[in-house]
């Protein structure tokens, strides 16, 4: 193929020797004509320069860099320009830390009032933090230097020596649950109560009712903290419990996260601090709904309901219906001594349903038998009269075949003496095991009632009934 | 969409142009544009300037060869193409040289096209295996960059120490070159003389003084002079020395764009001792393939969904405005690459040949001049004094190798060395001893 065969001058060029005119390329005297060759930089004086200027230029630029201050900069401040600054940045760890045990790799959130900014850091420096005690927690306030990474939409901050990050963790105040608010976000706090509850709602994450004498909170422990400061201990719930936390906010609602385990301590009991008088039945009429209230009374009645018992507190200044869910209920130690006659203390939630006053506990720790109902008496079939209506009696006898309809099933209770109707609701059928059946002989307490002109009895709860009783 | 190609081919025609001032890198002029951003945000999006960027860094990927070739300016990527070049240059084929690289780029392009479809799938998990290993992966470049050159002595030097000196000075230059250069890194990393304001541009004084600048030096003090070029229609590369040079190349490239700290100029080096080249064409077409795998191909991994990574001084720059999570968006940025590459190909040509007039009919030690002082106007303006400084300071360990003839990149590092530390877990430590932290 044909060739284009363009070609351009030859440069200008000082290469030449000015007195002969052959090429000297760079030396300082011709070697033809021995002509000395000016305007030519001596190699050696530029090496001599070289070396100045890699050392002693270098030198004095250590040296003034070793006196330069880190600039602080603020989040609203970093601009797309800043990207891998070396700066500094003070604030207040906003959020839960986050940290991967695998690759060493911790984060966390500063705020300095005008904006956040991510900081992390990797491996070897995260280890560095944790050898010399220096995690950030939640509501700590931390002086961090490092490298500036801008992103679309955060700043973030690399830490990439131990030694630039301080940190300063507030002392606690000690203050009662009902008193935090949404404002307090950040504040360290100590709360001093009853573990209520231990829960996990997903893996990783532990949250433990805590409750004192005006209300209760969440305390968060996830598994960052419990992988930089330790596993959580045994936590049973009725224990007394002290923890330090800073307040976050889980949904608007306030909740604690300790910086570390050590800030959860644990004790048998629930501290004095801790424990709630007994109010009466009267002031309680007057108290507002939803506060956790400790009353004691004389049960007077007691009744079952669809999922439960409810049995009226009397103490003389007033009545108030205590609801014992079925969880509840059945978990006492003898459910058999919360009955007519039984005197109890009680905590819970005060609410209200249809008009009425109730407290709801939570648990059946929070219920204490001062006296236990006295045994419910033995009655025979034929001996009971329309006036023993309303009345909680024991029968024992041979039951009938059950017949069931729409709410539940009656049969004929026989003890000889005469024959009884048995009234079993749904929710009361369904928890016996085995089921009714003719033939068995079997033990009920009850509530008489009178129905189109005859008495029946209707167990409470499926504690009310027993096979086989002698 | 298509309009984000517009937006990539003006970005390519501006990089193109820009690409025949001597010494100015485009992420200069990037930085000028990130500057400007709030003014022109009026005139386009993130997106398109994100797009915009892909095509400077794809034409001047393309285009910089030329200074590098016929000025000798070259940046840290585009060091191991000055001397075949002017080897080239003295032959009267720099037109040639410039083609070759050229190629070598489009067959760049084409093997990150044909990684387009997989590399959403493949680069997280590779990502994910070297993750654990780059600090010692990152020693071993180190070791393999100081130990593998050897002593150039002429063995006619007296026996004893200056025999020695002889045989090592070019060695001990390049063990000298990469402290000092270290040691700047160092300072540059925890406590900059550059302005925090432009922090981005951090390293703009120290490559220029390490790079560009003695190479201009070299030049005046060596008065060059370029014979006349020829402009040929054929181009002496078979289609062996192509695929060899390509695949080279494009294997430096990728693993410099892949990997941290390493930048095209060392992915090169490593690319052309693994496949031990001899042929000269093969390695100029490597070297073009490396830079522009290096650069396109490291600003392309800012696009593929799902592996978050940001490599180079470009996405860098555009990671502090946008971000990119969707497949469509990798596919266009690598069609508008495409397209960009082919555009700065034919552009290469023409842009040559005007170089070409311009060296014939202005004194190269004109230009040296100017090319020197766009480089100190581009330094100051960016970063002021304390950039300025840095500049001279790196010129001062940049002028080492060339002076006691070793391996130029010695003097990256500038970065090597403090990232290395850095990532075994030493940099603080040192830091520390040097008073800095």
């Amino acid at each position: 193929m044909p060739e284009d065969t363009h070609t351009t001058p030859t440069a200008p060029t000082g290469a030449n020797c000015p007195s002969c005119g052959r090429f000297v390329g760079p030396y300082t005297t011709c070697p033809y004509c021995g002509a000395k060759l000016g305007g030519r930089i001596s190699v050696r004086a530029v090496k001599i320069a070289a070396i100045l200027l890699a050392t002693v230029g270098l030198l004095a630029l250590w040296w003034l860099a070793r006196r330069m201050d880190i600039p602080t900069v603020s989040a609203a401040d970093a601009l797309g320009t800043m990207n891998m600054a070396y700066v500094r940045v003070q604030g207040r760890v906003t959020r839960s830390l986050s940290y991967d045990p695998t690759s060493g790799y911790l984060a966390f959130w500063l705020d300095d009032g005008t904006g956040e900014v991510r900081v992390s850091s990797y491996r070897d420096v995260t280890q560095a933090l944790l050898a010399a005690g220096k995690v950030p927690a939640l509501g700590d306030d931390v002086t961090v230097a490092g490298t500036l990474r801008i992103r679309e939409d955060y700043v973030s901050l690399t830490l990439n020596a131990a030694g630039h990050l301080t940190l300063e963790r507030p002392e606690p105040v000690t203050l009662k649950v009902n008193t935090l608010t949404p404002l307090d976000v950040g504040l360290r706090v100590r709360i001093v109560g009853e573990v209520r509850q231990v829960r996990t709602p997903y893996e990783g994450m532990t949250l433990i009712t805590v409750r004192d004498d005006s209300g209760e909170i969440a305390v968060a422990v996830d598994e960052t903290v419990t992988t930089l400061t330790g596993a959580l201990p045994e936590i049973v719930e009725g224990q007394g419990i002290e923890v330090v936390g800073a307040v976050s906010l889980y949904k608007d609602t306030p909740q604690l996260v300790p910086a570390s385990v050590a800030d959860i301590v644990l004790s048998a009991a629930p501290p004095a601090a801790a424990t709630i008088p007994v109010t009466s039945l009267g002031e309680a009429q007057n108290a507002a709904l939803g506060s956790w209230m400790r009353l004691q009374g004389r049960v007077v009645l007691m009744e079952g309901f669809k999922g439960g018992m409810k049995a009226t507190l009397d103490d003389g200044t007033g009545q108030i219906m205590l609801v014992l869910w079925d969880n509840v209920y059945t978990a006492l130690e003898n459910p058999a001594a919360v009955d007519v006659g039984a005197e109890v203390v009680v905590e819970g939630k005060l609410g209200s349903y249809e008009d009425e006053l109730q407290i709801v506990p939570e648990s059946s720790r929070d219920i204490t038998i001062v006296t236990p109902a006295p045994e419910i008496p033995w009655v025979a079939v034929g001996d009971l009269q329309a006036q023993d209506v309303g009345r909680v009696v024991r029968l024992r006898g041979v039951l009938g075949a059950p017949e069931g309809f729409s709410a539940g099933a009656k049969a004929q209770l026989d003890d000889g003496t005469g024959s009884i109707t048995v009234l079993l609701w749904t929710n009361i059928l369904t928890a016996l095991d085995p089921p009714p059946s003719a033939g068995q002989t079997v033990e009920v307490i009850g509530v008489i009632q009178e129905y189109r002109g005859e008495l029946e009895i209707l167990p409470r709860s499926a504690l009310d009934w027993r096979i086989g009783g002698n | 969409m298509f309009e984000l190609i517009l937006w990539t081919l003006a970005g390519t025609l501006l990089a193109s142009l820009l690409a025949i001032v001597p010494a100015l890198h485009i992420y200069n002029v990037a930085g000028f544009i990130l500057l400007a951003g709030g003014t022109l945000s009026a005139w386009m999006n993130p997106e398109q300037m994100a797009f915009l960027f892909l095509g400077l860094i794809t034409g001047y990927a393309m285009l910089n060869t030329i200074s590098s070739i016929f000025l000798s300016v070259p940046d840290d990527s585009t060091v191991f193409i000055v001397l075949p070049g002017q080897k080239y240059l003295l032959q009267r084929r720099g037109y040639e040289a410039v083609v070759l690289t050229g190629i070598g780029g489009l067959g760049g392009l084409a093997v990150l096209a044909l990684l387009a479809p997989v590399a959403s799938r493949i680069l997280p998990p590779i990502r994910e295996i070297l993750r654990p290993h780059m600090a010692w992966i990152l020693w071993t470049i180190i070791a393999y960059m100081l130990l593998s050159e050897w002593p150039k002595g002429t063995d006619r030097a007296p026996a004893g120490w200056k025999r020695w000196w002889d045989g090592w000075k070019s060695l001990t230059a390049g063990l000298v070159t990469f402290l000092l250069s270290g040691l700047l890194g160092f300072v540059m990393m925890y406590r900059s003389l550059v302005p925090t304001e432009v922090a981005y541009q951090n390293l703009l004084p120290a490559f220029v003084g390490l790079f560009a600048v003695p190479w201009v030096l070299q030049n005046l003090m060596a008065r060059t002079e370029l014979p006349p070029q020829h402009i040929a229609r054929t181009v002496d590369a078979p289609f062996s020395a192509i695929f060899q040079g390509t695949a080279a190349g494009v294997l430096g490239g990728m693993f410099a764009a892949f990997f941290p700290v390493i930048t095209g100029g060392i992915g090169g080096f490593l690319a052309g001792h693994a496949t031990a080249q001899r042929d000269e064409r093969a390695f100029v077409i490597s070297q073009g393939a490396s830079k522009v795998v290096y650069y396109v191909g490291g600003f392309l991994l800012f696009f593929v969904p799902g592996l978050h990574l940001t490599r180079g001084g470009m996405a860098w720059m555009v990671s502090t405005q946008y971000s990119t999570y969707t497949p469509d968006r990798y596919f266009w940025a690598t069609a508008a690459v495409l397209a960009a590459g082919v555009l700065a190909f034919f552009l290469s040509l023409g842009l040559t040949r005007l170089v070409i007039a311009l060296t014939a009919r202005v004194s190269y030690r004109l230009i040296s001049f100017v090319t020197l002082a766009i480089l100190l106007v581009v330094v100051f303006t960016m970063t002021g004094w304390g950039g300025l400084a840095v500049c001279a300071v790196a010129t001062g360990i940049g002028l080492i190798p060339v002076l006691w003839g070793s391996r130029r990149m010695n003097a990256m590092g500038v970065l090597l060395l403090p990232i290395a530390l850095n990532m075994a877990g030493a940099g603080d430590v040192v830091a520390g001893w040097l008073g800095l932290l």
